[in-house]
């Protein structure tokens, strides 16, 4: 991973996209997992914004390890811990919503082939976990970014890093 | 509009959505100006992106014109505000090459497509609008980065 992006920290970079792209992945995978008809039509997309949303989740770890031991080499304020803890666990339910997905897609590839009309317990079933992973997703992302915002901008942080950085953009 | 949600500046969490969804959006337009045969299927999706885009961009001024009430005289803070508050001339163009785009996907589906020059001279300015939306909103996200970041990982 680079270090910077034009002498700025990746980390704040790279997090926005988990945040747009994770809910809207979600979304597109409860509109396709409850609508068969929809699925047909947005599967593709919604495979590509998942898939998007993994790797930008991804990059947005990395990036966040590399920012921790940049600003904290020594010793990890209490709130920056929580936001790496809750970060480092958001990848595994992107890549839960990943897979449901995925699942769900070639799942219905599979019974569009075969003309035998088989049960419609298994996708009903795989349907039903996949948006619940799909919401559980959402909150995670949330419960994420919510510890980092509050790491940085809650003037009350332990460190008071946050009043630092701002007062020294004041002085510049 | 509000300051802050549960003490947190809303400013900051509002621009992921303008960072994300402009060049997203601009994605869109851009694909569906090279690609007519998509138009049918995917305008209205990239209408909405540019529509929430848009709207994000404009919500993304107010609540930055609040928040930089709160810190007093900053050069850098100063700067990014006057290429935010320019942003929506941005973001509207994007808006309307969207709607151009859904319409030309419209005249064709109905068999009465526009001329090939005309077509041709409007997909054009769709992209030159989705671009020129890109460059402000990077310009505009790393002005207001560099007025909170800089100096943390290097002397920026």
């Amino acid at each position: 991973m680079p270090q910077d992006v034009l002498g700025l920290p990746v980390h704040p970079l790279s997090v926005h996209a988990p945040l747009v792209l994770v809910p809207l992945a979600a979304i597109l995978t409860i509109i396709v997992a409850a609508s068969p008809d929809r699925r047909a039509k947005w599967g593709w997309l919604t495979a590509i914004v998942a898939t998007a949303a993994l790797a930008s989740t991804y990059v947005a770890r990395l990036s966040g390890r590399d920012l921790e031991e940049a600003l904290f080499p020594d010793t990890v304020p209490p709130l920056v811990a929580d936001h790496k803890e809750l970060g480092s666990n958001a990848i595994w339910f992107v890549l839960a919503l990943w897979l449901a997905v995925c699942a769900l897609l070639l799942l219905d590839l599979d019974r569009r082939r075969r003309t035998d009309i088989s049960s419609p317990i298994l996708p009903t079933v795989l349907a039903v976990v996949t948006i619940m992973v799909a919401m559980a997703a959402i909150a995670q992302i949330l419960w994420t970014g919510w510890s980092g915002a509050k790491s940085h901008w809650q003037p009350a942080a332990d460190t008071g890093q946050s009043e630092v950085i701002l007062s020294e953009a004041r002085s510049r | 509009m509000p300051e802050t949600v549960g003490g947190i500046p809303l400013h900051p969490l509002v621009v992921h959505g303008a960072v994300v969804l402009v060049p997203l959006a601009a994605l869109g337009v851009i694909v569906l100006a090279l690609v007519p045969r998509w138009r049918s299927q995917y305008s209205v999706l990239v209408f909405l992106l540019a529509l929430v885009a848009t709207a994000n961009v404009q919500i993304a001024a107010m609540t930055g014109e609040t928040f930089k009430d709160s810190f007093g005289e900053a050069p850098k803070i100063e700067r990014h505000a006057d290429l935010g508050d320019v942003m929506v001339w941005f973001a509207l163009p994007l808006l309307l090459a969207s709607i151009v785009l859904w319409w030309l996907g419209r005249r064709a589906r109905n068999e009465r497509p526009v001329s090939s020059g005309l077509g041709i001279l409007l997909s054009v300015l769709c992209i030159v609008a989705a671009s020129a939306a890109v460059v402000q909103v990077i310009r505009v996200g790393h002005s207001g980065a560099d007025a909170v970041w800089s100096g943390t990982v290097s002397d920026g």
